[in-house]
């Protein structure tokens, strides 16, 4: 029976898995085991599917770094709305950066000005979490 | 003459029940290659017995739904080489090694793309804006809803706006001659009480999730969904694949009503709007950044320009 039961558990598993909730294409691009923080600001924050975009000029040496988000209405479940980050805003971003080096990552927090922080992934990777 | 009466008094039933169902419609039994679920399907169906379904009887699915928040991808392979699983998301321990009822060939497959993985290679057909279809079509991470009338529903995925159509009145499936592959199948259903059960063939071959196990264009399932509380509609499936399963798959797939914000909204989803994931050379997954050759820039992709880069 408990075979039978882990059988049962399994499976579902594989059909119901789908993380992160955004879940268009696969992370394998981004290191999930690593932070990066870039201080900079805000040059298009893109609402769109399948994924927002975060464009910022890194206030460091003025290059563009281009962090992928969740969808609008994934932002919108965790109250960022479109209006959150206008063109102009001094931030600091916290992503999983690319793997292969390039300017870009995954956000993980949008920390602004007045302090205040957008969450939007877990801080830290979760334990066994599969890209 | 002697008549042997079979000791299993169950067994004789469903044979004189698909021996009925047989006879009595022959066009059915000749062109029909999913006769398993079909036959499960239509013994429901004369056992609900039920009425056309009118307005005022019709259950209340309204709102957005999400599928369950609380599944990992968890699925990987063992120091052996073999599929390997966790057995509750919670529990961070690999404790179950996968007895999926996939065949030697599928499971093969998902060595394979697990294989791959390790060596940094993978990629996602839907990264490529290809439909998630169904079966995937119920473990999107996206928002969905349901639309019910008494001689049709439509079940909506904010993905791709994928749309199930699902036919309650009384209509066959597409004749054989007129049938091909479909995202989402060809589906009919009934409703048995406020219980809608549906009957889903002509599915395009896919995978059902990130993990990369494939199922094969025989797929064909039964569900039976009901809201069985405010925040959870239930869907039990049983899944039929003679490619790709050894036998039956039964599972139960919640879908959470979506309470906070309230008034969320699906609206309509082009996966095109901002998608710069390409496959590489490699076969692994790519972002392409604004200024690399490639780059389509989500602000001009819909306006008439000869160049979408920037």
């Amino acid at each position: 029976m408990l075979k039978y039961f882990f059988i049962g558990t399994g499976l579902l598993s594989i059909l119901c898995s789908s993380l992160p909730v955004s879940a268009h294409h696969s992370h394998a691009m981004f290191d999930t085991a690593k932070r990066i923080s870039i201080s900079g600001t805000v040059v298009d924050f893109e609402y769109t599917n399948p994924h927002s975009w975060l464009k910022v000029n890194n206030a460091a040496d003025g290059s563009l770094w281009s962090f992928e988000t969740n969808s609008p209405s994934q932002l919108l479940r965790k109250g960022i709305k479109r209006t959150a980050l206008p063109a102009g805003m001094k931030i600091t971003v916290t992503a999983m950066p690319l793997k292969d080096g390039r300017n870009g990552g995954q956000i993980v927090s949008v920390k602004k000005e007045d302090g205040s922080t957008l969450a939007i992934e877990p801080e830290a990777p979760a334990a066994g979490y599969a890209q | 003459m002697k008549i042997k009466i079979s000791k299993h008094p169950k067994a004789l039933l469903i044979a004189c029940l698909v021996s009925l169902l047989t006879i009595g419609n022959p066009s059915v039994s000749q062109t029909l290659d999913f006769s398993e679920s079909w036959y499960a399907y239509q013994a429901m169906k004369t056992k609900a017995n039920s009425k056309p379904m009118t307005w005022d009887r019709l259950p209340d699915w309204s709102g957005v739904w999400t599928g369950s928040p609380d599944y990992l991808p968890y699925y990987r392979l063992d120091k052996d080489g073999s599929l390997i699983v966790r057995v509750s998301p919670k529990n961070t321990t690999e404790t179950s090694k996968i007895a999926a009822p996939l065949t030697a060939e599928y499971q093969a497959k998902a060595i394979k793309v697990l294989q791959d993985r390790s060596k940094g290679i993978d990629w996602d057909y839907v990264s490529n804006c290809i439909p998630a279809g169904f079966p995937r079509w119920v473990a999107s991470g996206y928002l969905k809803e349901f639309a019910l009338t008494p001689n049709m529903v439509w079940m909506l995925n904010e993905e791709q706006s994928e749309v199930r159509r699902v036919y309650t009145d009384g209509r066959e499936h597409t004749p054989r001659d007129e049938a091909y592959p479909l995202f989402e199948g060809d589906t009919v259903g009934f409703w048995d009480g406020d219980t809608l059960v549906v009957h889903t063939v002509d599915n395009k071959a896919g995978t059902w999730d990130r993990s990369g196990t494939a199922y094969s264009d025989q797929v064909n399932t039964i569900e039976r969904i009901k809201r069985i509380s405010d925040t959870v509609i239930e869907d039990q499936m049983t899944i039929y694949d003679k490619l790709s399963l050894t036998k039956p798959w039964n599972l139960t797939v919640h879908f959470k009503r979506v309470t906070e914000p309230t008034d969320l909204r699906i609206r309509m989803f082009s996966c095109n709007e901002n998608n710069n994931v390409v496959q590489d050379a490699t076969g692994n997954t790519r972002h392409v950044l604004p200024g690399e050759a490639g780059y389509k820039d989500p602000n001009l992709i819909a306006q008439p320009t000869q160049n979408q880069t920037r």
